[in-house]
């Protein structure tokens, strides 16, 4: 008999049922607002939905980074569980590679602040006042990537070289940071969420680091 | 381990990922609809000759006459 065999029929029924109530609660008031902004000769969808998704891309890669730092804690190793801490951790990371490459690449297509491909790809061309804070992005990106590709190529690099390289997460995180910060639309919105996000991390990174000079000692 | 607990814990992690995955993107849609949303318009600033000066100048204004009917001394 098959996993999909076992589960009541009433579930696929009852989600069914649930997710049309919400659509039809929904659809009326959303969907008019999101044709109009696709709307006009400078459609500021683009550049909504990339704002968004980078938002989404930094929250993503902060419960990535919290999930590695926290693999190991009594905590997490309760709920949900080492195995799937790990999981998940995989999971968020590539999720948070996936938007941050949308946020980039959305850009391509808006008409409002006009980013070259040139500009977008090569870190720190833009010529923009906040051109700094947009590279640390663009190098966050990257990073990421190359701390990613590493991850997937583990047995080959060997253990040590992939910890150097997993090292430069923190790099990662405080680049999206700094991105975010200073060259994001909502920093005014999102100010609470990046105090709380780098404040975590510094807190939990500080735990590790004593918790394991305290094993060292022991 | 027997195959159905890894099977049920291969089960579990997809459904992780996947509610993960679903919230990503619903936070994107929500993010969307907050940022298309009709922006209020902001009150108009306050122009300048419409102010009025605070202390009115006195004007010397001619009583106006009410009008009577010379003939039978009625006014209107």
């Amino acid at each position: 008999m098959t996993a999909h065999a076992e589960r009541p029929p009433w579930r696929a029924a009852t989600a069914a049922a649930l997710g049309a109530a919400a659509a039809l609660v929904v659809l009326p008031s959303w969907a008019p607002r999101l044709v109009a902004s696709l709307h006009g000769t400078q459609p500021p969808a683009w550049w909504q939905l990339s704002r968004v998704m980078g938002v989404v891309a930094f929250v993503l890669s902060w419960a990535s980074v919290m999930l590695g730092l926290g693999i190991t804690t009594r905590a997490l190793r309760r709920w949900p569980g080492s195995a799937r801490a790990v999981a998940l951790h995989r999971h968020t990371s590539v999720l948070a590679l996936g938007f941050a490459l949308a946020h980039a690449l959305l850009l391509l297509g808006d008409r409002l602040v006009h980013f070259s491909a040139r500009e977008l790809l090569l870190p720190f061309a833009v010529p923009h006042a906040a051109w700094l804070a947009v590279g640390a992005g663009q190098l966050a990106l990257y990073l990421l990537l190359i701390v990613l590709a590493s991850s997937h190529a583990r047995r080959d690099l060997g253990v040590r070289l992939w910890r150097a390289l997993h090292y430069s997460t923190f790099a990662v995180f405080a680049l999206a940071v700094a991105h975010g910060w200073f060259a994001g639309s909502d920093r005014s919105a999102l100010t609470a969420v990046y105090a709380l996000a780098a404040g975590s991390v510094l807190s939990m990174t500080v735990y590790r680091v004593v918790r394991r000079a305290g094993a060292v000692t022991a | 381990m027997s195959a159905t607990t890894t099977d049920a814990r291969a089960r579990s992690d997809a459904a992780a990922r996947s509610l993960v995955t679903a919230l990503a993107v619903a936070g994107t849609l929500v993010g969307w609809v907050v940022l298309a949303r009709p922006t209020v318009a902001p009150p108009p600033a306050p122009q300048l000759d419409a102010v009025e000066p605070a202390i009115a100048t006195p004007v010397d204004t001619p009583a106006i006459a009410t009008p009577v009917d010379t003939v039978t001394g009625a006014s209107p």
